[in-house]
């Protein structure tokens, strides 16, 4: 079954059923010619024949004798009306019967060709004419006669029998050896096919790392490295996966890991109050800081999903700017930091209020954590175009220019202590890169390592209508 | 039985550190690799409690490092990593356990005390010399029939004596092993509390157990 269900199988089928179209047309049409031709020939050298009878002045008694039957293995046959009779002159053995209508058609003028058969069955050509004397010593007044000439057509039967011979041999040995050398081609063009479905086969999720082979710049050559590059996308998408996945448990670990110990070592034996207390304010701390990985990777999980709301509402984002600046110049004081709050425009752009003052929260935080005692963070907005900016600098530890393509990936951290210490996730730069992507914004960053960096945030002005 | 643990989780390390000298043995801390190796390189450890993901050096490293410079101190593996490969890293990297995060503190302790068994004489929970009996499970000591009742740096002492009996055991040797990196070595307090052990170990009637062993230590030798 599994063969007829092959292209291989198809293919053949079908390269065969032209091929015997083909070859069957072509035999009919030889075998037509060649028997038309035959006759032709046959036909035109009765013809010559008669003409040469026509000068015959003995051809009564040559008749008579059977002369013409023996040398040339013809017949010749004299016919005329005798008195109202019709007399035929013939050989003494001829086994053919002659039709009146025909006799007569030839004395009365008109020459015609008719095929008959013998008592024995041999095809015999028949070409009738009217005999009109007048040779060389021609015979007087004979009455209106013709003359009919026949020749065997056994050797034409011979031949297109020959002919259909060969044909019914050759044609069905030529289908059978194409049928072979088709179904070969066919495997052969094929094979890389199975290969291919073979190694695609062996590739499980957990090794995604096996390639095919492309041998061919052909259609089949460019299939695998199609789907090569494919099993690449699909290897990537899922080492990403397996990182985040390793990534979100070991951020959750941390936490869980302090409060199981804490617990479980409070547990272990009686204890003063006070020892509980601080045992319960440690679970707590990290219980808090579990939630707030817990909310972020929903975010997160609920943008990937497509799931999210956002609320479509024209956010002043002046306003909301400057608002964020009373909280974090008390955060930069705290920390002995300066603040400064720029330019800022009343623009409005659409979006949802919460998660661009999230977005803008997430920078300002970063900037303050990143940032050493004595240092400067600063906010300003403007425009550009048709986009509404937002700008956020500060004067902090930077970042290497070789983290800064993957500082807005999930958990990617410049420096894992630092950040973890100071209370990061990880997740702040992927989330802030997502509420600016789902606005139809983006977002963009320029440091130097000790000098400080630069977040700029664009998003589409909102104009009303 | 002294522990070193290193973790830059310091809010995890202190309570390890609570936990375990709770339950007798001298800790200290690390918080980098780079810190612990060099303090396991300093001090004779018995155990190092290690975790993987640490800035500057990561566990695995700071092992093979320890490894090749043939510290021998026992390690244990404690750390957020719960894949096979990564168990399987950590102790080719030379480690003796693994153990991953989050845990029960007295799954670590009964890990730290199966791994201590592993070194010494003695393979049960229970230490012997002589009709001298100390249980590390329970933490009681016994002379026969009578239980002692010891503080918890004489019982350190005694254990260490008892992990290695018959041997000579030097004031250094307990300083390294029983007391943390914030002790004075200058002082005499070795003697002091050797003195105080005896007095309530080798009880009347019976044979003497800690033996002082002239200008080079203690033994501890059933009669």
């Amino acid at each position: 079954m599994k063969f007829v269900h092959s292209i291989k199988f198809r293919f053949t089928i079908w390269y065969l059923l032209v091929l015997v179209v083909l070859l069957g047309s072509l035999s009919a049409i030889v075998y037509f010619y060649l028997s038309r031709s035959l006759y032709q020939n046959l036909d035109s050298s009765l013809e010559l024949r008669s003409t040469q009878l026509q000068s015959i002045s003995t051809i009564v008694d040559s008749i008579r004798q059977g002369e013409f039957q023996e040398e040339l293995g013809e017949i010749v046959v004299l016919c005329f009306y005798s008195g109202g009779e019709l007399t035929i002159v013939s050989p003494m053995d001829i086994s053919i019967t002659l039709d009146n209508e025909f006799i007569a058609q030839a004395i009365g003028g008109e020459s015609s060709f008719i095929t008959v058969s013998t008592t024995e069955g041999e095809g015999v050509r028949l070409y009738a004419v009217p005999f009109l004397p007048g040779g060389p010593g021609g015979r007087p007044n004979i009455e209106p006669s013709a003359v009919i000439v026949g020749r065997s057509t056994k050797e034409i039967e011979q031949a297109l029998d020959g002919l259909v011979r060969t044909l019914t041999i050759a044609v069905p040995l030529t289908i059978v050896v194409a049928a072979g050398g088709g179904l070969f081609l066919a495997r052969q063009a094929l094979k890389p096919v199975d290969q291919i479905s073979q190694t695609a086969r062996d590739i499980s999720e957990r090794d995604l790392s096996q390639r095919i082979e492309v041998n061919t710049r052909d259609e089949l050559g460019r299939l695998a490295s199609t789907l090569n590059q494919m099993m690449e996308r699909l290897q990537r998408a899922f080492r990403r996966q397996q990182q985040f996945t390793g990534d979100a448990s070991h951020e959750l670990r941390t936490p869980l890991a302090v409060i199981q110990a804490e617990s479980s070592l409070a547990l272990q034996k009686e204890r003063a109050v006070s020892d509980y207390q601080q045992s319960l304010e440690t679970i707590n701390q990290e219980a808090e800081h579990m939630s707030l990985i817990i909310d972020r990777l929903l975010t997160l999980a609920r943008a990937d999903a497509g799931t999210e709301q956002l609320a479509s509402e024209e956010v002043n984002l002046g306003e909301l700017i400057r608002d964020l600046s009373m909280e974090a110049e008390i955060l930069c004081r705290e920390k002995g930091l300066g603040f400064q709050l720029g330019v800022t425009h009343d623009l409005a752009v659409k979006g949802d209020k919460a998660m661009l003052r999230q977005l803008f929260i997430n920078l300002l935080d970063n900037a303050i954590r990143y940032t050493p005692s004595g240092g400067t963070v600063s906010i300003s907005s403007g425009t550009e175009g048709q986009m509404a900016v937002v700008v956020i600098t500060d004067t902090g530890i930077g970042i290497p220019p070789e983290d800064i393509p993957f500082i807005f990936e999930r958990f990617y951290r410049v420096d894992k202590a630092r950040s973890r210490a100071g209370g990061g996730i990880g997740l702040g730069l992927a989330i802030c890169q997502h509420i600016a992507e789902a606005h139809g914004g983006k977002i963009g960053v320029e440091s130097q390592v000790g000098k400080g960096s630069t977040f700029t945030v664009w998003l589409p002005l909102y104009k009303q209508t | 039985m002294r522990i070193l643990v290193v973790d830059d989780d310091r809010r995890l390390c202190s309570i390890i550190r609570r936990g375990l000298q709770e339950e007798a043995y001298a800790v200290d801390a690390a918080y980098d690799g780079e810190e612990g190796e060099y303090l396991a390189e300093i001090n004779p450890y018995d155990l190092i409690i290690l975790d993987i993901m640490m800035p500057k050096k990561d566990g695995i490293q700071v092992c093979r490092a320890l490894r090749s410079k043939k510290v021998d101190s026992l390690v244990l593996m404690l750390t957020a990593k719960d894949a096979v490969e990564d168990r399987v890293r950590g102790l080719d990297a030379g480690a003796d356990d693994y153990l991953v995060k989050p845990f029960a503190f007295n799954e670590l302790l009964a890990r730290i005390r199966a791994l201590l068994r592993r070194e010494g004489v003695f393979k049960s929970p229970e230490l012997q010399v002589g009709d001298l009996v100390l249980d590390t499970l329970t933490r009681q000591v016994r002379r026969g029939q009578e239980t002692i009742d010891l503080t918890t740096k004489e019982y350190t002492i005694l254990e260490h004596f008892m992990r290695h009996p018959n041997m000579v055991i030097t004031r250094t040797m307990l300083e390294e092993h029983v007391w943390d990196y914030d002790f004075d070595s200058m002082s005499n307090l070795v003697d002091v509390y050797i003195l105080r052990l005896r007095r309530k170990i080798d009880l009347e009637g019976k044979d003497s157990l800690i033996h002082t062993v002239r200008g080079a230590g203690y033994r501890l030798k059933a009669p």
